[in-house]
């Protein structure tokens, strides 16, 4: 079973009759699976927000299915087992944090014990305890964000859904809020979320979609979607007189700790460094594959499928 | 689902009632009120009935303010998405439209209340003794709860209205039927045995007319209790009636 699954999922923005139709989503085919941290990339405009909306019922699809947990999102009963973190969401600016998930406690029917229970024991885990009775309209944005999380599990969700959590925050901010999404990870939870960063999302998704044009264009494990670019040979022992001669056949080598490391582009020949390291009294420690950045792939797939689409079009 | 609304109209009831702004404008009504008891002479002694006038005038536009405060508040919490966590619910979308509405419904009641009583102070301080006599207190009384009653039907309306425009055309909607309200019940004159119509016209466009006494009791026209009862009544219905459609509109509309 998939966390969340869509099936051939169209939105179309605008009057029956009016001329000026967004075409938010093109037939999206989406799966995630349970218990990953899914980053969903795409440009202003892809359809991100639309989608996790459709999600959570906040927007009708005009056409298609989606599905949480194998339940049709028609049934708002899914609802019960996702958390959502609405885009730069501001909250009651004349609450406490603490009222502010008593709040959401009472509308989700649990009782005063439990309550003041679950928000000791969120605060703690989003790192507020201090601000609990703190109005929340002196928040910073990354204080806002976190207690935006944890509204998010306050029913102890197993889907947490979160557009554009960590844009706008400092690397301080973004760094919290990474560490509190694997922690969820960890429990055996599913996450969700929309992200421009992409530094970011490479360092903590299992995996990736690229939607563009409301189109899925792209969806896997990082490593799987990123080409090798290159290796990265560790050796020691090569003769030091050599490595100016060895530079000619690699890319570069740096020095460090001891250890001579030949920095090879896909367009070295890797044999004929191999060669030239056993031949100079050299061994390789280990090799290190070198992968293209998610930023650099993120740009070349949307730069590939624009080109697409306008071929498509002439 | 009850519970949810209930949640909803006391958040929404609580955050007005923690303003410090809304109480210094009800006391500034009151001395408003009570700054008309100086006019005695410029109203040829007429000085009682101009005062009880000016009250229940300043009585409505607040009730209208109030009543205005639905609109705005439910778009700024959907724009900052502080309504999301509601909407997103099951049946979340119904309980946020109706508590939403019952919150500032009983805002009217609370800010109708302090101003009669404050009103009922004034005149009594005031000493117009007969103010007092000809149950003359009771039948003010009667009248603010008409008041409020046109509050929440006007409540009720700009809900309605919010489902399909803007804010600011939305108040003035709202300002518009205010005004038109008053006069709708020329058109159930117009109503005769063959052609009800005009009646039903009136009592949907809404007819506050039927919960218009002011000039009632400043003519000394006794209010009675059928009319009080008749009135909220119909306000009720009215409300009911045009926050169920809300609702239903509201859940099957896209948030953007
Ligand atoms: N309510 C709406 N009415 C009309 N068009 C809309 C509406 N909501 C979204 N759109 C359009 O649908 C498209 C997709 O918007 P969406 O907000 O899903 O993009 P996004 O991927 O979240 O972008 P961003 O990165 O800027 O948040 C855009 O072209 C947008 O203009
Ligand atoms: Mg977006």
């Amino acid at each position: 079973m998939y966390a969340i699954e869509t099936h051939n999922l169209y939105k179309t923005f605008g009057w029956f009759l009016s001329k000026r139709k967004v075409h938010a989503l093109n037939n999206l085919e989406l799966k995630v699976p349970e218990n990953v941290i899914y980053g969903f990339l795409g440009p202003n405009g892809a359809g991100k927000t639309t989608t996790i909306k459709i999600l959570l019922g906040l927007v009708i699809p005009s056409k298609g299915h989606s599905k949480i947990f194998g339940i049709d999102t028609h049934d708002p009963d899914t609802r019960n087992h996702v958390g959502f973190l609405p885009e730069n969401p501001k909250f009651y600016p004349y609450l406490t944090a603490s009222d502010f998930l008593d709040f959401c406690g009472k509308i989700i029917h649990m009782d005063a014990m439990e309550r003041s229970k679950r928000k000791d024991e969120l605060l703690e885990k989003v790192g507020l305890t201090h601000a609990a009775n703190q109005k929340m309209e002196g928040f910073s944005r990354g204080m806002l964000q976190r207690m935006g999380i944890a509204q998010a599990l306050i029913s102890d969700p197993d889907l947490i859904i979160l557009d554009e959590p960590i844009t706008g925050l400092d690397p301080m901010g973004r760094a919290d809020i990474k560490r509190i999404l694997l922690e969820l990870r960890e429990e055996g939870k599913t996450i969700f979320f929309s992200s421009h960063i992409l530094s970011d999302v490479e360092r903590m998704c299992d995996m990736v979609g690229i939607i563009n044009h409301g189109q899925l264009i792209e969806h896997g494990s990082l490593d799987e979607l990123r080409s090798d670019i290159g290796v990265n040979i560790h050796t020691t022992g090569v003769a030091s007189n050599a490595l100016m001669e060895g530079e000619k056949l690699c890319d570069y080598i740096t020095l460090k700790n001891g250890e001579a490391i030949f920095t090879l582009t896909n367009k070295s020949d890797k044999d004929t460094v191999m060669k030239f390291i056993s031949d100079n009294g050299g061994s390789v420690i280990r090799s290190v594959k070198l992968q293209e950045e998610l930023e650099a792939f993120f740009l070349r797939r949307i730069q590939n499928d624009e080109k697409a689409r306008e071929e498509e079009v002439n | 689902m009850l519970g949810d609304i209930k949640t909803v109209a006391q958040g929404t009831f609580d955050r007005y009632f923690k303003m410090k702004e809304l109480y210094v404008i009800l006391i500034l009504c009151i001395l408003n009120i009570a700054a008309l008891s100086r006019y005695d002479v410029l109203t040829l002694n007429m000085g009682k009935e101009f005062m009880i006038d000016g009250a229940l005038a300043i009585l409505t536009v607040v009730a209208l303010i109030t009543s205005m405060a639905v609109i705005f508040e439910k778009s700024r919490e959907l724009r900052e998405k502080t309504a999301h966590f509601i909407i997103t619910k099951p049946y979340g979308r119904s309980s946020y439209i109706w508590g939403k509405f019952i919150g500032i419904s009983f805002l009217a009641i609370f800010n109708m209340a302090i101003l009669t009583a404050g009103a009922l102070i004034v005149f009594k301080l005031t000493s117009y003794e007969n103010v007092m006599a000809n149950n003359l207190a009771t039948e003010f009384i009667y009248a603010a709860l008409l008041i409020t009653a046109e509050a929440i039907v006007l409540t009720a309306l700009g809900l309605f209205f919010s489902m399909f425009l803007s804010d600011t055309i939305t108040a003035l909607m709202v300002l518009v039927f205010f005004i038109l309200g008053h006069s709708f019940y020329i058109l159930e004159k117009m109503s005769s045995e063959s052609s009800k119509i005009f009646g039903w016209v009136s009592d949907i466009l809404p007819n506050l007319h039927n919960l218009d006494l002011k000039s009632a009791i400043t003519d000394n026209i006794t209010i009675t209790q059928d009319v009080l009862g008749y009135g909220l009544l119909y306000a009720v219905l009215y409300a009911v009636a045009f926050v169920a459609a809300s609702s239903m509109i509201f859940s099957r509309k896209d948030i953007s």
